[in-house]
């Protein structure tokens, strides 16, 4: 009896980093292309992917696969000299989904900055079967710093694929002015208001100056993707998915009708950037003052929220988070606040 | 026996906490940054009938405050902002498939029209102040026995949030006992 309990605890004590690893998500890094024609960075393609998915691996116990082991993005790599060729595109996702099997692809460019020892990096992250891409930015030193720069990548990776699906840029200034765009309204919104106030910051009228709020519980949620300077959560968009049929059938009208669609998926999908760019101004030339806008997504429950942050003079994603709990509005947003406020580290 | 003190230990703990979580919701709050003096011309919004709105804002004249009454459904008007002309040449249809692409545009339309709506109603605080020199808004909402009463008050001069209060409506209270409340918290009298 003692000799078969002890072989069961022994097989369970094997089986415990097995399950841990099984239960890991996996990884798999496409190479981050060169976007210059200088090719003496070029041996950073391999190493930028290679290091940021041994961080993952070793540090986050991910499991991960580096593109020298994946046939598909290999041969991709090979198969064209042209560079941006080389680029993964939206457009290239729901193939390499079915080329090989991973949960999350990250893939990404870097452009060394001109007369200067630093590097720029823009990397993408895409969990299969969804239908949005998370892409930041990143910038540092080349040389030995390099490393600095991949850990913090990484960082903020592990961060975004883990449950609390963050991302933080950098803490923002306390006791600045904020407008707060949310679903909740009346005494709920003065709460949310309130836990702001006590912690120093001035409150923007914006969306506070109505009785009733526009967005609902619903319609909040039309809000979660951004598409800012530095970052973007947002839908895949290809231009293959939109069938604008037209030959020498169209005739004048069919055809005129047809580019003002066009016009208006290139306005609000391909180009929405500058769009928001352009409202944002607008919004801070009428309050000077105003630094950030927050949006606050509140469940049907009101007890669990995200949150995004945005910077109106630069357009940029300050920081996000999503499955902030607590018991009331009030508490949920000194979470929040607590989480805006805080410098970037692994949220454990 | 001891299965009994400890189901009724049991009820007692989950129904004083079940009375915690919903005190805690209907508490009141307040916070000031600034009292607003007497003299200053406000603009009130409340959704109420005339007879109401006529009964709050003459209290705020009866403390001195020279008031402008704005209504809430005039003052703003959604749908001249949600310009459905993009909405109408996207109307063609993809079968059963909403494709990425698609949404992605129908999400950051909805989105673009919000921010302009807000843009549009920051405009016209601005229009009211310049234009009939209200220099501070408050908005008020009055609610029942058991549930929370509710004001706040934009500087138009800043554009910020001077006072904010959440008041729970007492059994004996009617809309003249909390206005005056909400008047005091706001002269800071």
């Amino acid at each position: 009896m003692k000799r078969f309990l002890s072989i069961i605890a022994l097989t369970i004590l094997f089986c415990v980093p097995a399950l841990r690893l099984n239960a890991a998500e996996r990884l798999a890094f496409g190479y981050f292309i060169n976007t210059t024609n200088n090719d003496e960075y070029d041996y950073l393609e391999e190493v930028f992917p290679k290091s940021i998915a041994g961080t993952m691996r070793n540090r986050y116990n991910f499991r991960t696969m580096s593109p020298h082991r994946i046939p598909a993005i290999t041969e991709r790599y090979t198969s064209t000299i042209n560079k941006s060729e080389k680029i993964i595109t939206d457009r290239d996702l729901a193939f390499l989904s079915e080329a090989f099997t991973a949960d999350i692809f990250i893939y990404g460019t870097f452009t060394p900055v001109e007369k200067t020892n630093r590097v720029k990096m823009k990397i993408s992250v895409h969990r299969f079967g969804s239908d949005t891409v998370f892409t930041f930015e990143d910038t540092g030193e080349l040389g030995i710093e390099i490393f600095r720069l991949s850990d913090r990548v990484a960082m903020r990776l592990k961060n975004y694929i883990d449950k609390h699906t963050a991302y933080k840029l950098s803490a923002i200034s306390k006791k600045s002015k904020v407008a707060i765009l949310s679903n909740i309204e009346g005494d709920e919104l003065n709460r949310c208001y309130y836990a702001f106030m006590k912690n120093g910051y001035r409150i923007s009228p914006l969306h506070g100056n109505d009785i009733y709020s526009r967005l609902d519980d619903d319609s909040i949620k039309k809000m979660m993707t951004i598409e800012a300077a530095n970052a973007s959560l947002e839908f895949i968009a290809d231009k293959k998915q939109l069938q604008l049929l037209h030959g020498t059938w169209s005739g004048v009208k069919y055809y005129k009708e047809l580019l003002a669609t066009r016009d208006t998926y290139n306005r609000f999908s391909f180009n929405f950037r500058k769009e928001m760019e352009q409202v944002l101004s607008k919004i801070s030339t009428q309050d000077k003052e105003l630094e950030y806008i927050i949006i606050i997504g509140f469940n049907d429950d009101h007890d669990t929220a995200w949150y995004r942050c945005i910077d109106i003079k630069n357009n940029r994603l300050m920081s996000f988070r999503s499955d902030i709990k607590g018991d009331t509005v009030d508490e949920v947003t000194q979470k929040i606040i607590t989480d805006m406020t805080s410098p970037l580290a692994v949220i454990k | 026996m001891l299965l009994t003190n400890y189901k009724k230990s049991a009820i007692l703990i989950i129904a004083f906490s079940i009375a915690f979580a919903s005190c805690s919701a209907k508490k009141g709050i307040l916070h000031s940054n600034a009292k607003i003096p007497v003299s200053s011309k406000i603009g009130i919004i409340i959704d109420s009938p005339n007879n109401l709105k006529n009964v709050v804002l003459a209290l705020f004249m009866k403390r001195g405050y020279q008031v402008t009454a704005i209504n809430a459904s005039d003052l703003y008007t959604f749908k001249d902002v949600y310009d459905i002309a993009d909405m109408k040449k996207l109307s063609y249809d993809m079968a059963d498939d909403t494709v990425p692409t698609v949404e992605k545009t129908y999400e950051n339309m909805y989105k673009l029209h919000i921010y302009n709506f807000e843009l549009n109603k920051i405009q016209f605080l601005r229009q009211i102040r310049d234009e009939w020199r209200v220099e501070y808004l408050i908005i008020l909402d009055y609610k029942d026995w058991e549930k929370v009463s509710w004001a706040r008050v934009i500087n138009l001069r800043t554009f910020e949030i001077d006072f904010i209060e959440n008041y729970p409506t007492a059994y004996t209270d009617n809309i003249e006992t909390i206005t005056n409340h909400f008047i005091n918290g706001i002269s800071g009298r």
